[in-house]
């Protein structure tokens, strides 16, 4: 059986069905998550904004027009919730950082390079880690991202080209 | 072109699950809980309205319950107009087909 698209999902949740909403949950958790994570920083702050962005966009899906646009709908009420508690989470993501240093470093290389690549991240500016996460590693297109972050086209592209080129500078990583 | 971003191992790293009951759970359990007290707020509210409008009727009521009971020449007046009022309410509601009767099948 085929899965409801966005729109129908849309659809049901607005009539009052808990279980489309649920699967609307279900199918995006995991990219907004992993794009807060990237912002913020922070997986437990990210987790927290992401849970929060869910249930803000339960309580005003009836100003979605388009159910179809549901995706960049919902990266919007999350990164404008992400900037809205950017100076909340810096004071966290410090206490985060102490707690971390505390526990013994894994051996796994995949977390590893997960850590190695929020450090990097963090030496980024706010917008332009939030244009390299939905465009460099959410492959979303620059025009979509441009609508998401309410920038314009031309910064979205400069910040994804410099977020780029120094992150590969910090991870060590050869532009092969 | 490009065959392989070395930073797509960097970032594929840092992936969450694709499915992860206990967030979603989190979510619908926070839904709940605002819709539990939206809905209380808006009970609250009515309960609100009801004992306002209960508390300006009073008097009135009052009074019409007075008229009632000593009789007098509004007697018959006070007690045909909320009956007319009631039946056409009914009525109302019937031919909107917000109220339904089932009747006996009497074959």
């Amino acid at each position: 059986m085929q899965a409801p698209d966005d729109a129908a999902l849309v659809a049901a949740a607005r009539s009052g069905s808990d279980e489309a909403f649920a699967r609307i949950v279900d199918r995006y958790q995991s990219p907004v998550r992993g794009f807060l994570r990237r912002v913020s920083g922070n997986d437990a702050d990210a987790d927290e904004i992401a849970q929060d962005a869910f249930v803000d966009a339960w309580t005003h899906l009836r100003s979605l027009r388009d159910g179809a646009k549901l995706k960049s709908w919902l990266f919007a009420i999350a990164w404008r919730k992400a900037k809205t508690r950017a100076r909340s989470m810096a004071r966290t993501r410090t206490r985060e950082t102490a707690w971390q240093a505390l526990q013994p470093a894994s051996d796994e290389p995949q977390h590893e390079m997960a850590l190695a690549m929020q450090q990097a991240l963090g030496h980024l500016p706010p917008e332009q880690r939030a244009a390299v996460a939905l465009c460099l590693a959410g492959g979303w297109s620059h025009s979509d991202a441009a609508n998401v972050l309410d920038l314009p086209l031309g910064t979205v592209k400069s910040h994804v080209s410099r977020g780029r080129t120094r992150l590969m500078a910090i991870l060590g990583v050869d532009d092969a | 072109m490009r065959e392989h971003d070395p930073l797509q191992d960097f970032f594929r790293a840092g992936d969450v699950p694709a499915r992860d009951p206990g967030f979603r759970l989190a979510v619908m359990a926070d839904i709940a809980r605002r819709r539990f007290w939206r809905e209380l707020a808006e009970r609250l509210g009515q309960g609100l309205v009801v004992c306002l409008l209960v508390l300006i009727m009073a008097p009135i009521a009052g009074d019409v319950l007075e008229t009632l009971v000593r009789g007098g020449e509004s007697r018959f007046a006070l007690v045909t107009l909320p009956l007319a009022l009631g039946v056409g309410l009914i009525g109302h509601f019937w031919l909107n087909g917000r109220l339904r009767v089932r009747l006996p099948n009497l074959r």
